[in-house]
């Protein structure tokens, strides 16, 4: 018995903070997120160095004018890649959590020992988010790094707003699929239903006058400031943004707390 | 430009009166009613933006709950109220059916930790549950008994604050985090160990308490060679066991069990039964089981439920005196003579068949009875196997619940 709680002792206390760690690291899902960025930033940066050369072996028959690579080039690859599988695994990989009544055994176990439900949302909300930007930004890491050798420097500093701009959208993404997962309950039904909620942001983009004001414009963000956009062009979507994802998040906890198991 | 001999701002500020006057009406519907999906304030906003009458069409067809699933009175749960303040102070005094006979122990009828009145649970038209008024005295192992179907887990949701009831209150004279609940068949996640496990549960419902407990637990509950391997390779049985530690592991005031026995072996059954009855002196333990040798072994307190009814309450000792009327033939068959010679005297209430030889038979006059059932079989030369007083569990519950 006393090796029993001595071994206990040295452990760390179980947390639901530490539950969603572990539930990355143990069933991969960090390895979907940090996969999927990092590879595309590396594609991104090589295809962007060997667009020509590419073209040249493959597109046979095919007539192009052949310009020499931009940096930029590579990131508005990796921005174009990444906005669309990126956001599916991260959609994936955050309703796999947010979903907690998807299995009711389950949730009954950690609903009947917290004084409200709320509050187990806290932690896999907030650990999703920092997953999924921590992924982002090493991928915009590789991806700067690798075209600054293969191609040429990038500027900092706009890198860095521009990764701030697309961590604010996956903050967003996150909480959209939070706040189906109030609504629907289940793993696949949240992925289907959020990603369409993500895709009809950029189709609802058409309409120009509200273009500047949508969530989905900071997706390019990173793009747009490498390629000279000024910041001030994103305020009105961050705004929108900073709203949107406190609202969703307000519906998701109203769901969730009213759901019955 | 005029319609019907009218000018058209004339019909448009009649029309734009009715669809204020409409508006209006929606929205007072809202305020009265129960909505679903949103909150109010959202459907309110919904209905006044929303493009006229689609957002008022929606709120009907989506957002306002039916009738059946209204909740019509106001439901007080300690686990909805805020902060963790211990409610002892809401319990009211009750009107308790709970006789005076006095139990296999003192029963302090005054002290009561949970308490239901009137609560009712809709599905649609279904009554999950009716009317039921549970009394639960604190510190006694309440044994709650029903078919399948009954509304035994139903009950036990809506005391665990997993479900709403449509109607009635519910009254827990403990905070939230103050009672275990174990399901009938828990899951965890698969990657968590034994010890992660209740050490969540320790951690969300007993952080002072060491993280030693934990190991305790589990040793307590039979799982000490399982301590450090993943829930995922599990069995049921053992799951249970691990629900069960995790309910034990922040020291509760108060245990919901849901059929804890259910998926145990014959020793596991035994093993939780005897943990339960330790926990009786200590704790108050509400367990749901169909399993009637469970209840009569470690119960209190007893309550009959049946289709959504709680047809009985009360110490389990007068739960059987109410079968001393009833007893339990078995000859050699064939035996229908013999009923019919039975159903025939006087004293004979219920006289059945329920397999080939077994007669359950229900009496007005027990003396009389025993007096002359010899005289009848011997008339029939009957060959007796047995006649016993039929002062069962199985016995009284089936009379309650057939």
């Amino acid at each position: 018995m006393t090796a029993v709680t001595d071994r206990s002792a040295r452990r760390p206390t179980m947390t639901l903070w530490r539950l969603e760690l572990l539930r990355l690291v143990r069933t991969h899902r960090w390895m979907i997120l940090f996969g999927v960025y990092t590879a595309l930033a590396v594609l991104s940066a090589l295809t962007a160095r060997y667009f020509n050369e590419i073209m040249e072996r493959f597109g046979e028959g095919v007539e192009f004018t052949a310009t020499e690579p931009q940096p930029v080039d590579a990131i508005v690859q990796f921005v174009s890649n990444t906005s669309q599988i990126g956001v599916l695994a991260v959609v994936v990989v955050a309703a796999s959590s947010l979903t907690i009544d998807a299995k009711p055994e389950q949730a009954a176990f950690l609903r009947t020992k917290v004084t409200r439900p709320a509050h187990l949302l806290v932690a896999p909300y907030t650990m999703n988010v920092a997953a999924t930007c921590a992924a982002m930004a090493t991928g915009t890491l590789v991806v700067s790094l690798l075209t600054e050798v293969l191609i040429g420097p990038l500027p900092f500093w706009r890198v860095l707003v521009g990764t701030v701009l697309g961590a604010c959208y996956l903050a967003f993404a996150v909480a959209v699929v939070a706040a189906v997962a109030g609504f629907t309950g289940g793993q696949a039904t949240t992925v289907f239903g959020a990603l369409g909620v993500l895709l009809a942001l950029p189709i609802i983009g058409l309409f120009e006058p509200i273009q500047a004001w949508l969530p989905s414009e900071l997706v390019s963000g990173l793009a747009a400031m490498v390629d000279g956009a000024s910041f001030g062009e994103f305020v009105r979507s961050l705004l929108v943004t900073a709203l949107a994802t406190t609202g969703l998040l307000a519906v998701a906890v109203a769901r969730f707390e009213r759901r019955e198991l | 430009m005029e319609i019907g001999g009218q000018s058209v701002p004339a019909v448009l500020l009649v029309l734009g009166a009715l669809a204020l006057m409409v508006m209006a009406f929606v929205l007072a519907d809202l305020y009265r009613h129960d909505v679903k999906h949103l909150p109010k304030w959202a459907w309110a906003l919904i209905i006044v933006l929303g493009n006229f009458p689609l957002g008022a069409i929606a709120y009907f067809v989506l957002g306002r709950r039916a009738a059946g699933d209204e909740p019509t009175d106001p439901v007080d749960r300690s686990g909805d109220r805020a902060g963790d303040e211990p409610a002892t102070a809401a319990v009211r005094a009750l009107d308790t059916d709970l006789p005076s006979r006095p139990p296999r122990r003192p029963i302090d009828t005054s002290d009561i930790v949970v308490a239901t009145r009137a609560l009712s649970k809709l599905y649609g038209s279904a009554a999950a549950l009716d009317a039921v008024e549970l009394v639960v005295p604190r510190g006694v192992t309440y044994g709650l008994i029903g078919p399948n179907g009954a509304g035994k887990t139903t009950l036990l949701s809506i005391l665990a604050g997993l479900r709403r009831p449509t109607r009635g209150t519910v009254e827990i004279a403990v905070p939230r985090t103050s009672m275990g609940v174990l399901v009938d068949t828990p899951q965890f996640e698969p990657w968590l160990t034994a010890r992660e496990a209740v050490d969540l549960a320790r951690h969300l419902t007993a952080p002072e308490l060491p993280s030693s407990r934990v190991d305790d637990v589990l040793v307590e509950v039979g799982l000490e060679q399982a301590i450090d391997r993943r829930v995922g390779g599990f069995s049921r049985g053992m799951l249970q066991r691990l629900g069960l530690a995790g309910c034990l592991v922040g020291d509760p005031e108060v245990l919901l069990l849901d059929e804890p026995s259910s998926a145990l072996d014959p020793a596991g059954r035994r093993e939780v039964l005897d943990l339960v009855g330790r926990l009786a002196h200590t704790k108050t333990v509400i367990l749901s089981t169909h399993i009637l040798s469970d209840v009569q072994q470690v119960a209190d307190v007893v309550g009959v439920i049946d289709h959504g009814r709680l047809q009985f309450q009360g110490p389990l000792t007068e739960l059987l005196a109410r079968t001393s009327a009833t007893y339990s033939i078995h000859v050699r068959p064939p035996a229908d003579p013999i009923l019919e010679h039975l159903r025939r005297c006087a004293w004979t209430v219920e006289a059945t068949e329920h397999a080939p030889g077994r007669i359950h038979l229900v009496v007005s006059d027990p003396a009389a009875a025993e007096a002359q059932v010899a005289a009848v079989l011997a008339e029939h030369d009957a060959r007796l196997v047995s006649f016993n007083p039929a002062t069962d569990l199985e016995t009284a519950f089936l009379e309650l619940t057939s």
